[in-house]
Formats: C-alpha cells, sequence, structure tokens
C-alpha cells in the first residue's frame, strides 16, 4: 500500500509530500480495511451458513430480506444492536464487560498479517506464521473470562472445554505447520506463499518449471498429511461440528455464551465466524497457495513493485483482483467443507476428542515433520550437509527420490498408526463395560 | 515516535504488574499479569524482535496464563482466605530483593547506556528466528537439551499420575 500510494502521490502526481504523511495515510487506510472487512465477511459467512446447511437439510432457509435472503445478515445484526443487555446480578461485572472484546480483539489483529493478493500483506512481519497463532492463542483467555465471570456452572463448563479443547488441537496445528515451515525455511506467510509458485511442483526444488502458480503444498505428501492433520485442528479451534464440544446446546445451554446477551452475544458470534473464516484462509495460504494461481504471477511481473518502480498501475489492480479472486474461492470453498461436516457429522465426546488429537493427530504429525526432514535433505542438501548419496543427481531425480521416500514413510504411519489407535479405542470400550459391568 | 510508544507500553506494563500484587482476587490478578505479559511483548517488538514477540505471547499469554487461570477456576481458589497468613515474613524479604534488583538493573542501564545500540539492521539480523535457532543448536546446545530433558520428565510425571488406579 505504501508503495503505490508513494508512486501515486509523488510519482503521478508529484504533490511531494513527506513520507511520513504517506505512512500515516497508508496505515489508516489498511487499518480502516481490515476493520471494515472482517465484519462484511462475518455478515456473508452466517449467510452462507444458513443458505449451505438448509440445503443439506433439505430446507430452503433465510429468503425473505432481499432478493435470495441476501439482506438478512443485516437484519440479524440490528436486531442484536436494539436487544437489551443483560448482566447477571452475581456476575463479575467488570470482567463480564470486557471478555467479548478481548475475544473480538485477537480474531480482528489476526487479518493484520493476511495477505489478500499479491503484495496486498497489510503487515509484512518476518514472523508472520508465528504471529497469526500467538495472538490466536489470546482468544482462549477471553473464552476463560467470559466462562469465569458469568458466575454459571454451564458457563464454566463451556469454558473449560473450549480451552482444553483449543490447547490441545494447537499442538498438531502448529506440528504440521512446523513441516512446512522446514520446507519453506522461512516463517513468514508471505515467503510461503511465492514458495508455491510453479507447476504442481515447486519451482523452487525444480528449476525450469512453468510458472503457472500451482505449486501447492498439497501435492506433496508432506503437504497433504500436514493439510489433513492441519484442517482437523482448525475445526477443533475453530468450534466447528465435530468438535462443537464447548457449545454443545442439548448438554451445556450455549456454553461459555449462555449469560450473554445483546451485541455482547453478537461479539462472540463475531469473533467465532472471523476465526472460521480465517482458519479456512489460513489452510488456503499454508496447502493451497493463497492467491497463487494461473495468471497471477504474470500480471504482477509488470505492475508497480518495489522491484519494478516503472511498472504499469493498471497490473497490480488485475493482479490484485485475479489474486484476492483466487483467494476467496479457496477461502470459501474451504468454509463450504466445514459446513458440509456439519450437515454429516454428529458431534464427539469430550474423551473421543482429547484421544483423536492426543493419541493419532500428534504422532502422525510428529512422523510428518520427520518426512519434511527428508524432503528437505533430497531436494536441497549437497556434500557440505553430509548428503553423499545424492550428489550429482538431478533435480528431477532428488525429487522425484524425496517424494517416494515421503509417501512411503506416510503411508506407512498412518497405517500404522490407524491399526494402534482402533485397538486402543476398542480396548478402552471393553474397560469401561466391564467396569460398568463391575458396579451394577 | 517510539519513545511516545515505549512510555505508553511501558506505563502498561507496571500498573498490570503493581495491580497484580494489589488485587484481592486471584483471577483478576491473573489477568493483570496477562497485560503486564503483553506489554512486555510489545516491548520486544519495540526493540526490533519479533520473533521474541510472538515467543513471549504464545508462550506466556497462551499457554502459561491459561494454565493459571485454568487452575484458579477449576479449584475455586479466586476468593483471598481469611485465614492469617503463613508466609508474611516473605512480602518484606520480597520488597527488599526487589529493591535490590531495581538498584542493580538501573545501575547496569545507567553503566551500559554509554555504548550506544547496534544499528537497525545488525539488530534484525540479531532477532532472526534463523539466527536464534542456529545459536541453541550450536553454542547453547548443552542447556537446550537439559530443558529438554526437564520437560520430558514433567512429561512422563503427567502420564504416570494419571495412569495410577486404571487399566489403560
Amino acid at each position: 500500500m505504501y508503495d503505490i500510494l508513494q508512486a501515486l502521490i509523488n510519482g503521478t502526481f508529484g504533490w511531494g509530500w513527506p513520507d511520513w504523511l504517506i505512512y500515516l495515510i497508508s496505515s489508516l487506510v489498511v487499518v480502516t480495511i481490515i476493520l471494515v472487512v472482517a465484519p462484511l465477511q462475518m455478515l456473508f459467512f452466517t449467510y452462507y451458513e444458513r443458505r449451505v446447511i438448509a440445503r443439506m437439510q433439505d430446507r430452503i432457509g433465510p429468503n425473505r430480506v432481499g432478493p435470495e435472503g441476501i439482506w438478512q445478515p443485516i437484519a440479524d445484526g440490528v436486531k442484536m444492536f436494539t436487544k437489551e443487555d443483560i448482566v447477571p446480578e452475581a456476575a463479575d461485572r467488570i470482567v463480564h464487560f470486557l471478555a467479548p472484546c478481548v475475544v473480538v480483539a485477537p480474531t480482528i489483529l489476526m487479518f493484520a498479517v493476511v495477505p489478500w493478493g499479491p503484495g496486498m500483506t497489510p503487515v509484512d512481519l518476518p514472523t508472520s506464521l508465528l504471529f497469526f497463532f500467538a495472538v490466536s492463542s489470546i482468544s482462549a483467555v477471553g473464552l476463560m473470562m467470559a466462562g469465569w465471570a458469568s458466575n454459571n456452572k454451564f458457563s464454566l463448563l463451556g469454558a473449560m472445554r473450549a480451552v482444553a479443547q483449543m490447547v490441545s488441537y494447537e499442538i498438531p496445528a502448529v506440528l504440521s505447520l512446523i513441516a512446512i515451515v522446514m520446507i519453506v525455511g522461512s516463517l513468514s506467510i508471505n515467503s510461503i506463499i511465492e514458495y508455491q509458485a510453479g507447476l504442481l511442483i515447486s519451482n523452487r526444488d525444480l528449476p525450469g518449471i512453468p510458472d503457472l502458480g500451482l505449486g501447492w503444498f498439497v501435492f506433496t505428501p508432506v503437504g497433504f498429511v500436514a493439510f489433513i492433520a492441519f484442517f482437523i485442528a482448525a475445526l477443533a479451534e475453530g468450534e466447528r461440528t465435530p468438535f462443537d464440544i464447548p457449545e454443545a446446546d442439548s448438554e451445556i445451554v450455549a456454553g461459555y455464551m449462555t449469560e450473554y446477551s445483546g451485541m455482547k452475544f453478537g461479539l462472540f458470534y463475531l469473533a467465532q465466524y472471523v476465526l472460521n473464516f480465517l482458519l479456512c484462509a489460513i489452510t488456503a495460504i499454508l496447502f493451497f497457495g493463497g492467491w497463487q494461481g494461473p495468471g497471477v504471477n504474470w500480471l504482477y511481473a509488470q505492475a508497480i513493485t518495489p522491484t519494478n518502480p516503472d511498472g504499469n498501475g493498471l497490473f497490480n489492480v488485475l493482479a490484485g483482483a485475479l489474486g484476492v479472486f483466487y483467494f476467496l474461492l479457496k477461502t470459501y470453498i474451504f468454509f463450504f467443507v466445514m459446513v458440509w461436516l456439519r450437515g454429516a457429522f454428529p458431534r464427539l465426546r469430550i474423551d473421543q476428542l482429547m484421544d483423536f488429537g492426543w493419541k493419532f493427530l500428534i504422532p502422525l504429525t510428529l512422523a510428518n515433520l520427520f518426512s519434511a526432514a527428508v524432503w528437505v535433505a533430497f531436494t536441497r542438501w549437497g556434500a557440505a550437509e553430509g548428503m553423499l548419496i545424492t550428489v550429482g543427481w538431478s533435480p528431477v531425480l532428488r525429487w522425484l527420490a524425496a517424494f517416494i521416500i515421503t509417501l512411503a514413510i506416510n503411508i506407512g504411519v498412518y497405517l500404522w498408526l490407524t491399526q494402534v489407535y482402533a485397538a486402543s479405542q476398542a480396548e478402552r470400550r471393553r474397560v469401561e463395560l466391564e467396569e460398568l459391568s463391575a458396579t451394577l | 515516535m517510539e519513545l511516545i510508544l515505549f512510555l505508553i507500553t511501558a506505563l502498561i506494563a507496571i500498573v498490570g504488574a503493581v495491580a497484580m500484587l494489589v488485587s484481592r482476587n486471584a483471577v483478576h490478578s491473573a489477568l493483570f499479569l496477562l497485560l503486564n505479559f503483553a506489554a512486555i511483548a510489545v516491548l520486544f517488538l519495540l526493540l526490533q524482535a519479533p520473533f521474541l514477540f510472538t515467543i513471549q505471547l504464545t508462550v506466556y499469554a497462551g499457554a502459561i496464563m491459561v494454565l493459571f487461570l485454568f487452575v484458579v477456576m477449576l479449584l475455586g481458589a479466586e476468593k483471598v482466605e481469611d485465614t492469617p497468613d503463613r508466609i508474611a515474613w516473605q512480602q518484606p524479604l520480597a520488597l527488599l530483593l526487589g529493591l535490590a534488583l531495581l538498584v542493580v538493573s538501573v545501575v547496569v542501564g545507567l553503566g551500559g547506556a554509554t555504548n550506544p545500540p547496534p544499528e537497525s539492521e545488525a539488530l534484525i539480523q540479531f532477532s532472526d528466528p534463523r539466527t536464534l535457532g542456529a545459536l541453541l543448536f550450536t553454542d547453547y546446545l548443552l542447556p537446550f537439551e537439559v530443558t529438554g530433558f526437564i520437560l520430558l520428565i514433567a512429561v512422563i510425571g503427567v502420564v504416570v499420575l494419571n495412569q495410577r488406579g486404571r487399566k489403560i
């Protein structure tokens, strides 16, 4: 944004404004865009989810307000604003008031590092991937505050469940990311996206691959396992159905949101949908190339960039529009999958959730980490690092060897783990039945 | 500009720390400590160390504070008990040691202030996760491994304690 404004104001118009003023304007514009886009995405997602789930349940869904019910979220928002705000008599008023803010603020902050298109990253931190997950872990504190301050057993129980689930599933999520970080060699989301240029294979592993922006990680064995593990963990982090235990309405009313009403309840809702959007977005970015797609890199090569200051501004707009289109398309497809899962699966029990996370996903992602190390060793290491086998191999041969070995490791580990896990679950059921019959 | 940001963040950190000490409710104390941790994280960011900023957030604010809150809320131990404090002798001692630490840090700070701070390019190099990782696995390998071993013992301890009286 700064580059474009700099080129526009001082270059095209020749006004010669000072740098700090342009910097201030660009920051304000970016902040405004983020603060407007985040709630808009949430509004769209509520409508999207309700229509899709209605279709799956053989209903029509909201279709009265506006064409095909497109203004339904606005009506719901107005309803939220005009509702009475009730604070329980025995609640801790200040913490009760602060909790929704502490839940919403991190989700909005996470937008700061999400790249929407080529050169369209609001804040380009060198450790943006870590920032994303560091900030997301803060919202767990907000959930605890909400559960405790409401002074309601259902709320406290819901908050406990939510936090236990988030903390447990953060581990496989981050472990599957480390595999990607190892291959890319950077913690910056931008360099992870740039690495996924090429055609089915990253053009950094294999030079001379045509750049169609399709070198997504999901096409490699390491990336595929990481994607599956990460998406399951994302479902748990976003409290989506098989893992919506924290707000299981048939068990604990609405979990930590039970004692909230009006716009405070609306804020929890906002945080949840914005978090779901971000989780879908980060899945698209890490494993499906984010804004990468056919044509984007070609357009962006002719735009105004720090390395190419005398490009054509029109190509900035074109590359940006195409990049945002690809990015949002992938994100919405993942949200569709989330809704689909909601329509298809029943809710897990909390012990099943914990077992699955700790006994299956974490070992799987740890094995995947090993595969990632093998991948890096075969595709990039030479005699200097001690990889004497691959010296003299052509890049294609190296890549093929890495692909086959990691595929074998991942399939073997997966088959072995499913057997071990099924056996342990069967054993557990047997012991539970024995205990039950002993008590009767 | 950076000075103003530093002053605001430092003020928040100090307010959080003091409020944590004087607050009568354990949950409020934990939340003020969280505020303090978050302010410290921002201070790391002002020192051009984004990696330490994120680590401070995940490890302290995200993990340790959540654990604190979890335990306090689960035990329902948020209210201050009326029984006389059995470790009351610790308060003056803590005050004394805290003052000593303050004096030492002021002395060190004033002594070190004569050295010019490194250039921002060197700072970015210094705080790069790649550099930190390389240091951890070469110069500081032994402390790193010892820490890992201690954590492993804790994990095994959790598993053993959890297995007691259960068949699987």
